[in-house]
């Protein structure tokens, strides 16, 4: 059977829209309740009175139940639970993408890449475009089984970050490359022969790629017979007329 | 400091928007719209202005996955420029190519998807077309002793379709004759799917037929365009990866 107290209490409860915090409602007023009767009884009151007095001292139920629904808003009540496990979800989910799904070294490398990144030389051609700057100067050329292997190095600066599956920055496969002696045909392991042209073609150098989260560095390679004095970039598969040139010192 | 409920809410809502945009950030900003999703193939690829011209949505789940691939199959143009490409996504991550490079050509391109061939390129004028696809029985050997492969060439086979307009820059080819999961190296089965994957092989030189592999053919496209009487308006010569006429997703 439900004591006097209790019968308050639920009484002050029932006005608390907010149900959730009805039970720690309940046990502070319980609490308070303690309290004021142990301290009666050390007046030497009898116990039913210490009771009936604390009782008494609590005040009118339905008054006190309105003043705490007022302070324990339901919409309020609502949003912070709603935070608290949203919070401890998304904190859950990130660890989990950080560790599962993207690797902190992918996100340290990227990050170190893009804080390193080095602008390129004055000198290097340029060309704007919608969603940024694409630059190329001429690399190192040297021997290779008997090829002359030119490279190309191409520095891209984006508006806004590419994803993380994006390592080795924008896609530049479908470019044209040419030089004096006409288009160079991009390296593609043909299906037909399963082999290497012997030269005349170009690749993409992704060993050489730097990736930061919206600065990309690129090297490309072209596979000639003898060095070259320029070459050129364009993208006519794309409808863009822009023509990127890089020219070679001739040597002394 | 005790904070009451409204700060520790308010402090809850910014951890919340913090490690969302993190998780966000680590996810590589994926996207999750097809305007999102063709902007990221703009800046991925240096273009601009893409316009979707098929959307198709598919999903497939690897049978220890418990959240299943949600793929996404794009063919969009600017210009005179089109291309085809896919996004996944399993669970919130969205992957660009997962299963397929992107495929970009001028005029017009042809993807296959699950049974059905489309077209895209500009057809204001067309009032329907006709499609012939050319498999050949490609056998290449591969030597691991030598390193030396050898090709092996063998019949060829025309396969026609008439196809459905859809819209001003897409026609549709259904080309599926035997079921999805009736192909095999060895079945009996003559359409073009299942030509697409038996008449393309690759194997070590010597090895018993359990080692087969099935080779890349790019296999040519014949377009036909007639206009509503009849006549024809123009043809488009194109190609078509085997791997796409497959029947998977």
């Amino acid at each position: 059977m439900r004591d006097e107290f209790q019968i308050w209490v639920d009484a002050v409860c029932e006005q608390v829209r907010f149900r959730p915090d009805r039970k720690g409602i309940a046990r502070e007023l319980r609490v308070h309740y303690d309290d004021h009767v142990k301290d009666l009884l050390r007046l030497g009151r009898d116990p039913a009175l210490a009771e009936e007095r604390a009782l008494a001292a609590m005040g009118n139920a339905q008054e006190v139940g309105r003043a705490l629904d007022k302070v324990h808003k339901p919409w309020l009540g609502w949003l912070w639970e709603v935070s608290r496990a949203l919070a401890l979800t998304l904190t859950v989910l990130a660890l989990a993408t950080l560790f599962w799904t993207v690797g902190p070294d992918s996100l340290v490398e990227r990050t170190i890449d893009e804080l390193t990144w080095e602008e390129p030389p004055a000198s290097a051609a340029k060309v704007e475009l919608e969603h940024g700057t694409l630059y190329a100067a001429p690399g190192d050329v040297t021997e290779e089984d008997g090829h002359t292997v030119a490279e190309v190095r191409l520095w891209m600066k984006m508006g806004d970050p590419l994803g993380t599956e994006c390592w080795y920055g924008i896609r530049s496969w479908f470019f044209t490359w040419r030089d004096g002696r006409g288009e160079l045909s991009h390296y593609r392991r043909d299906n037909a022969s399963w082999t290497w042209p012997e030269s005349r073609y170009w690749i993409y150098n992704a060993e050489a790629a730097s990736s930061g989260w919206t600065r990309f560095r690129q090297t490309v390679k072209l596979v000639l017979d003898e060095p070259p004095r320029w070459a050129e970039a364009s993208y006519p598969l794309s409808g863009q007329d822009w023509v990127l040139r890089v020219e070679w010192e001739a040597e002394s | 400091m005790k904070l009451s409920r409204g700060q520790k809410t308010v402090r809850n809502l910014a951890l919340c928007a913090l490690l969302g945009a993190l998780v966000y950030t680590m996810l590589g900003f994926p996207p999750y719209t097809v305007r999102g999703m063709l902007d990221r193939v703009e800046r991925l690829y240096l273009l601009s202005d893409l316009e979707p011209v098929l959307v198709v949505r598919d999903s497939w789940r690897y049978s220890n996955n418990f959240l299943p691939h949600h793929v996404t199959h794009l063919i969009a143009r600017t210009g005179d420029t089109y291309v085809s490409t896919e996004f996944t996504r399993h669970g919130l991550e969205v992957r660009p190519e997962y299963r397929r490079n992107l495929a970009m050509s001028r005029d017009a391109l042809c993807l296959g998807l699950n049974g059905t061939l489309y077209v895209a390129g500009d057809f204001a004028g067309a009032a329907s077309a006709s499609l012939e696809v050319t498999a050949q029985r490609t056998t290449r050997t591969y030597d691991p002793e030598t390193e030396e492969y050898e090709l092996t060439l063998g019949e060829r086979k025309t396969f026609t379709y008439s196809g459905e307009k859809d819209g001003d820059a897409l026609f549709t080819f259904d080309y599926r004759e035997d079921g999805p999961d009736n192909w095999g190296a060895w079945g009996p089965y003559t359409g073009l799917e299942a030509a697409a994957h038996n008449w393309y092989s690759v194997y070590p030189k010597g090895a018993s037929d359990g080692v087969r592999g099935v080779l890349h053919g790019d296999l040519p496209v014949k377009v036909t365009l007639y206009d509503e009487a009849g006549g024809v308006l123009d043809t488009l010569e194109l190609s078509i990866d085997n791997y796409e006429l497959h029947s998977y997703p």
